[in-house]
């Protein structure tokens, strides 16, 4: 029998060892004590992870792109900003509702400047037309 | 898991493809975010990402390890934007109340994820792609870009590190 390298230990607890081999190494686990301490640590140590692995998975509350209507693929001129506009909104609402206030905030200022300017016009003209 | 062999990943494959993974690609990104919400947010950029780049996927590499590649990526990113501390959140909700009940149980998860914190990056990369991803040695090697016996020695040798660290902490 070819010697076993430990490596084939560690991928015959992933099987991802060809069957033969596995069971010569099987065989050779009931000979070998040092052999075999070092496969139950690696079988103890594959359990722990699996362990702590289906502990720390959980269903994700996410959403899974199934039809955006513009993607850039198919649209490229009007692709990108449309992405950078859903990716801002998923993931940086606030940025995203701080510039849609601050934009609101100017037009509305800005709207009301321009009454007033209107109505002062109006009035220079009224005074005008009196002198 | 494969796909056809030529063209692009439709809708319908999409989403056919992706939904299974999203629990193994939930705990991996919280293997390495250790924060449940960063973890969905990693999810979300990278399915996203995958979507938009569908049409650079190569149908001869396997969907679920190019979608761990855009993972993992997605997940160095949050962390580089965020302090270097990989410490456990006790109040994540991802720890169940059932593990909360049981101290054994708790004690056991602290330890694992101690020691997963004490060996080198290089490693624990390689567990959390083999434990929490679930991936087959191809799969690691196809993410990382690295050889298959690479993927096999560096394993074995974070099995040796993890189990010579948990046996330290036992005793």
């Amino acid at each position: 029998m070819k010697p076993i390298d430990p490596i084939e230990i560690s991928r015959m607890i992933d099987g991802e060892l060809n069957p033969e081999r596995e069971k010569e190494i099987h065989s050779a686990l009931t000979e070998d004590e040092s052999l075999r301490r070092e496969y139950e640590n690696l079988i103890s140590l594959d359990s722990a992870l699996k362990f702590y692995g289906n502990e720390i998975m959980f269903q994700p509350n996410i959403q899974i792109p199934q039809s955006l209507p513009l993607r850039p693929v198919h649209f490229p001129l009007l692709g990108i900003p449309l992405l950078i506009l859903h990716l801002s909104i998923k993931f940086l609402p606030a940025l995203f509702s701080s510039v849609l206030v601050i934009l609101l905030l100017f037009f509305v200022i800005s709207w009301i400047l321009r009454s007033l300017l209107r109505a002062s016009d109006q009035e220079c003209r009224i005074l005008g037309a009196t002198l | 898991m494969r796909i056809r062999d030529s063209g692009k990943v439709s809708e319908d494959e999409f989403t056919r493809l992706v939904e299974p993974l999203l629990g193994r690609g939930a705990a991996y990104a919280y293997s390495i975010l250790r924060s449940r919400e960063d973890a969905e947010d990693a999810l979300q950029e990278a399915v996203i990402k995958a979507y938009v780049n569908s049409e650079q996927y190569l149908p001869c590499y396997s969907f679920k390890a190019w979608l761990f590649a855009i993972l993992r990526n997605s997940c160095m990113d949050l962390l580089r934007k965020r302090k270097p501390i990989r410490t456990m959140d006790v109040n994540d909700p991802s720890l169940s109340l059932a593990a909360k009940d049981n101290h054994a149980n708790l004690e056991r998860k602290n330890q694992i994820e101690w020691a997963l914190g004490k060996i080198p990056p290089e490693h624990r990369e390689i567990l959390e792609l083999k434990y929490f991803a679930e991936l087959s040695y191809k799969e690691i090697a196809e993410t990382l870009g690295i050889p298959e016996g690479t993927v096999m020695s560096r394993l074995y040798a974070a099995r040796l590190k993890m189990a010579e660290i948990l046996g330290k902490e036992i005793k």
